[in-house]
């Protein structure tokens, strides 16, 4: 079982509320996290502008190892603003449940897989490579997920990033989904976990087992809320039950992590 | 869309909070003592395990409390004569016929405890002997518990020996809260578990978390009154000197507090929308910060909380100026600060206008 780290300290991680960081931090902790091996750096989110938005373009200039990924929400103009930062993937979020698309965009289903075509293809005629994230994909309906899918994969994206925004998955539903998800699809799959209930790396980590081929983390967990799938603890989780991560160097992890915290409280 | 419930019967909950706590420290008060018990009660904990020593520490138990008492040697049975009526043994005390009749006659609920590290040591627990004369089975360990494999075992022991399943997993692997949800989604009577996982070594399950999965992805166990873990937080911290993490789910201060533009536009919609529940639920409330991430709506809407009103144009250039204090100063801005952002913005765009 293999599975490769987006972190996603510098844009979720940067949401929860009281967290503010400086560009000269987030670069900062770029380099931190690419010392680590890390991926894919999800950077933030160039939409914002000013100062994010520079600090985002820098960071895709440095010649990493890790690649760099801006987030954005589903409308094209967020797309174009990832764009001019020349970064190295493009992640669109696209609200699947019932409950976000009437409640947060007034909305139907019809309209998030049209948007969505357009979004995707907008950032695919640039030249860039696409990731889909299904937010809110635990309360959503099967169904219409794959249909979503089907939809972004249509127009070129790579990799589906399943969200549990809320922090709802158990094990074995989380374990069950991606399965079902694996056996419809023939695209990467990507874990972002959230946790609310306590079961972001339990959850992370039976996805992980079910397939997928990336798992969303950020350093200490931080995030909204009660925050994400805390890396290091994944790392110990995944090594501890099923083996993986025997060979890697736990005291250089949790060092370089306890310096980005720093940078970051 | 709901989660498929697979079992919606009543689950027993047992603390081991108050062992745990006594454990480490046992000059805590008697006082502090029973005012938790009273509190986890509340919350929908149904037995409170205790040991000799904290029963000496407690001296009367209080009446209409359920304790589950950690049996030692037969010799130390003196609790036997006393208000108890749920114990647990070793599962070595299997062995002894008789002293398992002897507490059966006194009418005394039997749990014993055997620790499973690989599923393969569960296979064992269903051919002990006199395992059908217990009322419950706990089993501990559990640690590593990842695959489903296990809780077919589960369920092929509650079938063959019609006992009460209790699970207490150990936190080695941050995974403890997740097992024990999964095992009562699959059958298991009940769990043990402590305040934030608090135990030796890797700790617990975290209780409020199981509480909480217990409302909102199994809809069981009605009489909670969940608002009172912000009360067993702050006696906890106190007796303890442990501080609760401000994003420690569903205990933390700070779980319900945001700032980013869509998430704020999204609550202020419906909270459901970035909500799993309300936090009314859990003795809370929500609360919108003002930082580096938050949109021009968040702006104006707190503002309006604070009495005041501007245009969307000024709360651009009010969001502006917060983002770039934020920044630099890399933490939210309390009221104070934006109200003299607000100031400044609102003296400039009249200055503007008058000129």
């Amino acid at each position: 079982m293999q599975v490769h780290i987006v972190d996603t300290t510098l844009r979720d991680g940067e949401q929860k509320a009281g967290i503010a960081l400086r560009g000269k931090d987030k670069v900062k902790i770029a380099c931190l996290l690419d010392s680590l091996g890390i991926y894919q750096i999800e950077a933030g989110i160039p939409a914002m502008g000013g100062d994010e938005k520079k600090s985002i373009r820098r960071m895709a200039e440095l010649g990493l190892k890790s690649r760099i990924s801006a987030w954005n929400r589903m409308n094209v103009d967020d797309v174009m603003q990832s764009t001019d930062c020349h970064v190295d993937i493009i992640h669109i979020a696209a609200p699947v449940s019932d409950l976000q698309i009437k409640s947060k965009l007034n909305k139907d289903r019809d309209w998030v897989v049209d948007n969505l075509r357009r979004c995707v293809a907008c950032a695919r005629e640039k030249g860039f490579e696409v990731t889909v994230g299904l937010e809110d994909a635990s309360r959503a309906d099967p169904e219409f997920l794959l249909q979503v899918c089907a939809a972004a994969c249509g127009e070129g994206a790579v990799r589906i990033r399943y969200a549990d925004t809320v922090g709802i998955l158990h094990m074995q539903r989380s374990f069950d989904e991606i399965k079902r998800m694996k056996k419809e699809l023939k695209v990467a799959l990507e874990i972002h976990a959230h946790n609310d209930l306590g079961m972001a790396v339990a959850n992370s980590l039976a996805a992980a087992r079910a397939g997928v081929e990336f798992v969303d983390c950020t350093i200490g967990g931080l995030g909204e809320r009660a925050g994400n799938c805390d890396y290091l603890q994944f790392l110990h989780a995944a090594r501890g039950c099923v083996g993986m991560y025997r060979d890697l160097d736990f005291r250089f992890v949790k060092e370089v992590q306890d310096e980005i915290l720093c940078v970051i409280l | 869309m709901p989660l498929p419930v697979k079992e919606k019967s009543v689950k027993r909950i047992v603390d081991r909070t108050l062992l745990s706590v006594h454990d480490r420290n046992k000059s805590v008060k008697r006082l502090d003592i029973i005012d938790l018990c009273w509190i986890l009660s509340d919350m929908g904990v149904e037995l409170i395990e205790i040991n000799a020593a904290l029963l000496k520490t407690m001296g009367r138990l209080p009446a209409g409390l359920r304790f589950l008492y950690r049996a030692g040697p037969e010799s130390d049975d003196g609790w036997l004569n006393g208000e108890i009526r749920d114990c647990l043994i070793h599962k070595d005390v299997l062995k002894d016929t008789d002293r398992l009749e002897r507490l059966k006659k006194k009418n005394i609920r039997l749990t014993a405890e055997f620790t499973a590290d690989k599923v393969s040591d569960l296979y064992g627990i269903a051919r002990k002997k006199n395992v059908s004369l217990l009322d419950t089975v706990r089993i501990t360990g559990l640690g590593r518990f990842v695959s489903g494999e296990w809780l077919q075992v589960l369920r092929q022991i509650k079938e063959q020996l019609g006992v009460g399943l209790d699970i207490c997993p150990v936190n080695d692997y941050s995974i403890a809260t997740a097992i024990a949800v999964e095992a009562l989604l699959h059958g298991a009577d009940g769990v043990s578990a402590s305040f934030g996982g608090y135990g030796p070594a890797g700790g617990y399950a975290a209780l409020e978390e199981i509480l909480v999965a217990l409302k909102v992805l199994m809809h069981t166990n009605e009489k909670m009154n969940l608002t009172r873990i912000p009360e067993l937080s702050g006696k906890f911290c106190r007796i303890t000197g442990v501080q609760i993490p401000g994003s420690k789910p569903v205990a933390g201060k700070d779980i319900f507090r945001y700032e980013s533009g869509i998430h704020a536009d999204g609550i202020g919609k419906n909270p459901s929308t970035y909500e799993p529940y309300e936090p009314e639920m859990v003795g809370q409330k929500r609360k919108l910060s003002i930082g580096k991430h938050s949109g021009t709506k968040a702006i104006v809407c707190k503002l309006a909380e604070m009495g005041l009103k501007c245009t969307m144009e000024e709360a651009a250039l009010i969001l502006k100026a917060v983002r770039a204090k934020s920044a630099r100063l890399k933490r939210d801005l309390p009221e104070k600060e934006l109200k003299d952002i607000f100031d400044r913005v609102i003296s400039v765009s009249l200055t503007s206008i008058m000129s």
